[in-house]
């Protein structure tokens, strides 16, 4: 059986096009060369922004001085916060949760509330607080250097829990405290399942901040069109539409008079899925200057000013009784915010509700808060908060499993719910307050397949092959909310030509959704592909949409698509025949017949056009599930450590393309292995930022992330037309546990946090191997 | 990320070029440019002239005697790794150049430039000195002047160079018969800086008997260190020690200012493999390092 | 500004150009070739990587005056180079692309890895290493290793046109022109 490269589907074999591993055709402007990102855009008389940035976390800004920069030759204009007024309004936080959620969850949420350009203080490394506009990148950042910035210095938060002692300096002067955000649940009763257990096991888990560092940076080009007296707004996003409600929202621009689209968009995993000051300011400056303004950018800048992730810790007691089972599950985290998040609420939210997991759980308590420090500001990052709670979840497992003296993978199967247990209610609203049912199929069945996938068995071969390397064997699941709406909107229309346009309000950042969206649509009016284009990302294109991230687009933009197209064909049903047309025919239309009888001499002239639009909502998320195995090489002598083989098994629904689908597997394993062993955001102890290069933030390369064995299982669901469900971080929210899992089981030494080091794993390989599992912990009740 | 500006020369000799370092005092010599350029488009380096000497193809050549091997200043990695002539005459170099950075690196970055620049996180530097090569400057003022490889390593990124100077070109002993060689880089991920790392040459005589052994460290300070041993100048720093036993006394007392235990465990683990591998190489006998076997062999990560 | 002449896929050109001025900002904003793509500016991530004189190299780490008298290849150079197309119809195969913009830089070293190799049917470790300096964020590399193992190998993958003309009325970055709603 071949793994690699190819996905394994249990033999579903698709009827249309829809579960086709059909070739993308993006792929034919990529490989020539000839693809559109942000930095290739330009039009005569394009000048170039640059942006000064704080060089303190946290200060009180004194002076900003822009004389002599704006006297260099091929300035054009340089501005600070006080002469932009128009974008001295906040952003509008991008996330609210559902009253309901709301509720039930005691949720709270204060807002940074930070400027565009800072005027008053500077809350992070990083922050824009002025802009130089010239001729050139090269002369624009000649002459920033000469923008004179006098701060005053004020003591930085550079710890969350320390944030969020009473004694800690408040970052923002505006709020009471440094709490960015509360939640809390309760399932069950706690206090009588914790002290009925066989054993508790309490410890602290980290996941060291970083981020998802695409590989192309952020960018935004604008320009004035004065022919439809508007504001023209290219911008490397994922999701363009809440990008242009942020610009009206802070400039007061009516929307008619903004158009944002995304072009081409090297990578995003979310980190482009926020509004960022620079997507305020060059508008603004275009309109100011009336002349196109183009920003990129670089690479160091992007690292101290692009949203980061991650960075939580999370203070855990797991209660179980003799044979492992799950008693009761308590987790107390702290998420890191930076100076402030768009996002606090999804962070949160996604947390604590995923702090559930695939498994039985009769009883769980979760707080979380979000805290602000003086730090770049965070959004979401692959995974929002799934990584991190099911980091905690799944290292608690471990540890139980070991005093209890049983395996790994034993514990799990007999915590995970099987096909008898599905579909599974939660006493608790999802984020969308629709009360939460896991629509799964057979989680213990998926884990058995992921293990056959990758058996612990392959490590005699390896110790064999490699007896210098201490090899380990980890597992371990997730679960995934994906497809969350609140709806998205699809459009599609029938040209002269008798072929299709498709346009929805999702955003590619390489997730083939031109590809994707046209096998939906080729399926729904019963065409070839190859008559259908897609547009999407563009406020021009849909009026109306959210944007893709939170593995929603497959579920939200594939069924709208598939919705307006559905109905198109009844429209176009519902049209006169054409003479030619036999009685009681089979339902199909011809599409070229009826594109010409609606051409302005045909036998319809006077009809209107084909032209439908859908917004589609989603009655509640769609449940993903999954389990991953990793298998790690520790050097004993050096306590260097490779991935050595990986797998994951995973619950989709219908997958409308299964190479695209297993793609984001793949990416998702590696981005996963980079959080575990590479990457990390460091920042000294008084809030300077250690990693400002690639030298310094470790990317996983070609030799870091091995082959990745994806094992497919389709698992109908209700819960949308077409059947699908989400992926796109499928492959990242278990990888860290898993990797940490077989580092433990390689070294014997129970890890407590990401990102895992050499230094770290040399020490631990040292030790010598623990000694019988000591008598277990009862904690008093509370 | 752009440069700042600067006067841009390209001389067409070595002399124009020498003439172009005296005339200019903040002036900054342009060969590959891998790190100058990479320093520059950070605005961490802002020279006022840079001289180019691209275009000297004088310097892009390699000559070998009996003893040594020439080789100029303006020779890429890549050739020194890739050049059967060079892999044959002085391997301690073609291996150490197979580690630095990335293939379009290689391409690109010459070792005069690699030792001017003067990291002790570099290979080339590290090489030099193990191999006790010499580096040759050449000044209007001053002429040539050769310097030890040993000498020219001053500091971090400070080499010997006077600021008028050019390294022009470089003169590496050949591997002579019965000597072995070996190099070890650790490094968290393929051509990453090193952790750690350690270049070996052991010499043994006629009944296969160690007799020299001279290696280096890189990463472990502020430029390569040296350390070797030899009979029958220092009999008993050789008599029945094993490479562990040398490499953890060679290692014990190094300068390293992040996780000194750790940094200086890996500079151990480097040079114990590297002497094992430069011993093996050279006949000598003794026992096999079972971590080099089997790295050797399969490790699952190596490139082939 | 000092004069360059420089071959860029088999043409010549002949520009003055600011001495700081990078080859891959030449390249781009000089020449319109923005197919070679700036990930990082400091040669770590590769995407900018192009062939000087047949070699490939970072050129954000090359000055556009340092490429006077010598021979540029971008990918867009590479379309008719028999190796890059192989290599590219098989990247499609594998789905060794996502977002496109580590791409180019891919197929210019991989172009010199597999015309170097000369028909040798190359290894997942040599492949592997010959490409760790370029860095793709969204693949995973999986897809990337077993399309260049495949143009290596001496069958060529299944006739594909990865490089088509778009047929459709298309302009991929198009205002929709529909009815308004």
């Amino acid at each position: 059986m071949s793994w690699v490269g190819r996905p394994v589907s249990d033999g579903v074999k698709p009827t249309g096009w829809v579960g086709r591993p059909m070739l993308r055709r993006e792929d034919g402007r990529f490989l020539a060369g000839r693809g559109r990102f942000l930095a290739d855009l330009a039009e005569p008389g394009t000048v170039h922004a640059v942006f000064v940035r704080s060089t303190q976390p946290s200060a009180r800004l004194l002076k900003v001085e822009v004389e002599e920069a704006g006297r260099q030759a091929g300035v054009v204009a340089v501005y600070t916060g006080t002469d932009l007024a128009e974008s001295a309004a906040p952003l509008p936080t991008l996330h609210e949760p559902h009253p309901g959620f709301a509720a039930a969850t005691g949720f709270r949420m204060a807002d940074a509330a930070l400027p565009c350009l800072a005027t008053e203080a500077v809350h992070y490394v990083g922050q824009p607080l002025a802009v130089v506009v010239a001729r050139t990148r090269h002369l624009a950042e000649d002459a920033a250097e000469l923008v004179d910035v006098r701060y005053e210095d004020l003591p930085p938060v550079t710890d969350a829990e320390a944030a969020l002692a009473d004694t800690a300096p408040v970052v923002h002067e505006h709020l009471p405290s440094n709490e960015a955000g509360r939640i809390s649940f309760a399932l069950g009763d706690v206090t009588a399942a914790r002290a009925g257990a066989h054993l508790v096991v309490t410890e602290t888990y980290r996941m060291g901040r970083h981020g998802a560092v695409p590989l192309e940076c952020r960018g935004v080009f604008a320009a004035v069109d004065h022919r439809r007296d508007r504001v023209e707004v290219w911008t490397s996003t994922q999701i363009p539409h809440l990008v242009r409600e942020a610009l009206c929202a802070v400039t007061g621009w009516a929307r008619d008079g903004v158009r944002v689209a995304a072009p081409d968009v090297g990578g995003g995993f979310g980190t482009k899925a926020n509004v960022y000051p620079e997507e305020i300011v060059i508008p603004l400056l275009a309109r100011r200057l009336d002349r196109p303004v183009s920003w990129v950018e670089d690479r160091a800048e992007h690292f101290i000013a692009a949203a980061h992730g991650r960075d939580q810790v999370h203070h855990t007691r797991l209660a179980v009784d003799a044979s492992g089972r799950i008693a009761s599950w308590e987790d107390d985290f702290v998420v890191d915010v930076g100076a402030g998040s768009l996002w606090t609420a999804g962070i949160l939210a996604n947390t604590a509700v995923h702090l559930h997991g695939p498994y039985r759980m009769a009883a769980m308590r979760v707080s979380g808060r979000a805290a602000f420090t003086n730090k770049t500001v965070v959004a979401q990052y692959r995974g929002a908060g799934r990584p991190e709670a099911c980091f905690a979840l799944e290292r608690a497992l471990d540890a139980a499993a070991a005093r209890l003296g049983i395996g790994a993978e034993e514990i799990r199967r007999r915590n995970l719910l099987s096909a008898a247990e599905l579909p599974y209610p939660v006493d608790l609203p999802y984020r969308d307050g629709v009360p939460i049912e896991f629509d799964g199929g057979d989680y213990l069945g998926c884990f058995e397949a992921c293990l056959d996938a990758l058996p612990r068995a392959e490590l005699a071969e390896l110790r064999a092959a490699h007896p210098h390397l201490a090899i380990g064997y980890g597992t371990a699941n997730y679960l995934e909310a994906t497809g969350r709406g609140p709806y998205e909107t699809g459009r599609v229309r029938l040209t002269p030509a008798g072929d299709f346009e498709v346009a929805a309000g999702s955003a590619s950042a390489g997730q083939g959704h031109q590809t994707t969206l046209a096998q939906v649509a080729a399926d729904a009016l019963g065409v070839h592909p190859e008559l259908v284009t897609v547009v999407n990302g563009d406020t021009d294109a849909v009026t109306d949409g959210i944007g893709t991230f939170a593995s929603r687009s497959a579920v939200l933009a594939g069924n709208a698509v598939h919705q307006a197209c559905r109905e198109l064909v009844v429209r176009a049903l519902a049209l006169p025949a054409p003479p030619s047309a036999r009685p009681g025919s089979d339902g199909s239309v011809d599409w070229a017949e009826l594109a010409a009888a609606l051409g302005p001499r045909g036998r319809l002239g006077d009809s209107q056009p084909l032209d439908v639009t859908v917004r589609y909502q989603p009655p509640t998320v769609t449940w993903t599930m999954g389990s991953h195995a990793a298998v790690v090489g520790v050097d004993r002598e050096t306590g260097l450590c490779s991935v050595l083989r990986y797998a994951v098994a995973h619950e989709g629904g219908t997958e409308i393309n299964p190479l695209i689908v297993h793609g984001q597997i793949v990416g998702g394993v590696a981005q996963g292995v980079g959080g575990a062993l590479l990457e990390e955001f460091r920042y000294s102890a008084d809030g300077q930022p250690l990693t400002g290069s690639l030298a310094d933030y470790l990317m996983p390369e070609t030799t870091d992330v091995p082959p990745v064995r994806v094992v497919a299982r389709h698992v109908h669901t209700d819960r949308n037309p077409l059947g699908v469900r989400g992926a796109g971080e499928s492959g990242t929210i278990a990888c860290y546990a898993a990797v940490v899992s077989a580092l433990e089981d390689a070294t014997g030494a129970h890890l407590t946090s990401t990102p895992v080091t050499p230094a770290e794993l040399w020490r631990v390989a040292r030790r010598p191997a623990p000694g019988p599992a000591p008598a277990p912990e009862l904690e008093p009740a509370r | 990320m752009k440069p700042a500006p600067f006067e841009y020369l390209r001389p067409g000799s070595v002399a124009a070029a020498l003439a172009a370092l005296a005339d200019h005092s903040d002036a900054k010599v342009l060969a590959g440019g891998q790190s100058l350029l990479t320093l520059m488009n950070l605005r961490l380096s802002r020279p006022e002239v840079l001289v180019d000497i691209g275009g000297l193809a004088e310097l892009d050549r390699v000559f070998s005697d009996a003893e040594d091997v020439l080789i100029g200043a303006l020779v890429r990695h890549r050739r020194v790794e890739t050049d059967p002539e060079l892999r044959a005459l002085v391997p301690l170099a073609a291996a150490a150049a197979g580690h630095i950075g990335h293939l379009g690196i290689r391409n690109r970055g010459t070792l005069g430039g690699t030792l001017a620049h003067a990291d002790p996180a570099a290979e080339m530097p590290l090489v030099m000195v193990t191999l006790g090569a010499t580096c040759y400057a050449e000044s209007r003022a001053g002429g040539v002047r050769a310097v030890p490889a040993e000498e020219f390593f001053r500091s971090y990124f400070t080499s010997a160079l006077r600021p008028d100077e050019l390294l022009t070109w470089v003169r590496v002993p050949r591997l002579r018969a019965g000597q072995g060689w070996g190099f070890v880089e650790l490094a968290r991920r393929h051509g990453d800086f090193a952790l750690a790392g350690a270049a070996a040459v052991v010499s043994v005589d006629a009944d296969g008997e160690v007799t020299v052994v001279r290696a280096g460290l890189m990463s472990a300070g502020e430029k390569p260190l040296l350390v070797s041993a030899s009979r029958p100048a220092d009999p008993a720093a050789l008599a029945g020690r094993r490479w562990d036993e040398l490499a953890e006394a060679w290692t014990a007392d190094l300068e390293v200012s992040e996780d000194p235990e750790y940094v200086r465990h890996l500079a151990g683990v480097a040079l114990r493999r590297a002497l094992a591998d430069a011993g093996t190489r050279a006949g000598a006998p003794g026992e096999a390092d079972l971590h080099d076997a089997a790295r050797r062999g399969t490790d699952p990560r190596a490139a082939a | 500004m000092t004069p360059v002449r420089v071959i860029v896929n088999g043409t010549v050109v002949e520009r003055p150009v600011e001495p700081r001025l990078s080859l891959a900002d030449f390249l781009r904003d000089g020449l319109g070739l923005t197919g070679t793509h700036l990930g990082c500016e400091h040669g770590v991530c590769g995407a900018c990587s192009v062939l000087l004189d047949g070699r490939s190299v970072r050129a954000c780490l090359t000055l556009a005056v340092q490429a006077d008298g010598h021979r540029v290849t971008t990918v867009e150079g590479l379309a008719e180079h028999a190796t890059t197309r192989r290599l590219a119809a098989a990247m499609a195969a594998a789905h060794g692309l996502q977002c496109g913009f580590c791409t180019a830089g891919f197929l210019v070293t991989a172009t010199e890895l597999l015309d170097e190799s000369a028909g040798a049917e190359l290894t997942e470790p040599t492949v592997r290493a010959a490409l760790s300096g370029n860095l793709c964020r969204c693949t995973g590399y999986q897809a990337i290793i077993e399309a260049v193992r495949a143009a290596s190998r001496p069958v060529p993958p299944p006739e594909v046109d990865v490089l088509p003309t778009d047929t459709l009325r298309h302009d991929d970055h198009g205002v929709w022109d529909g009815a308004a709603d």
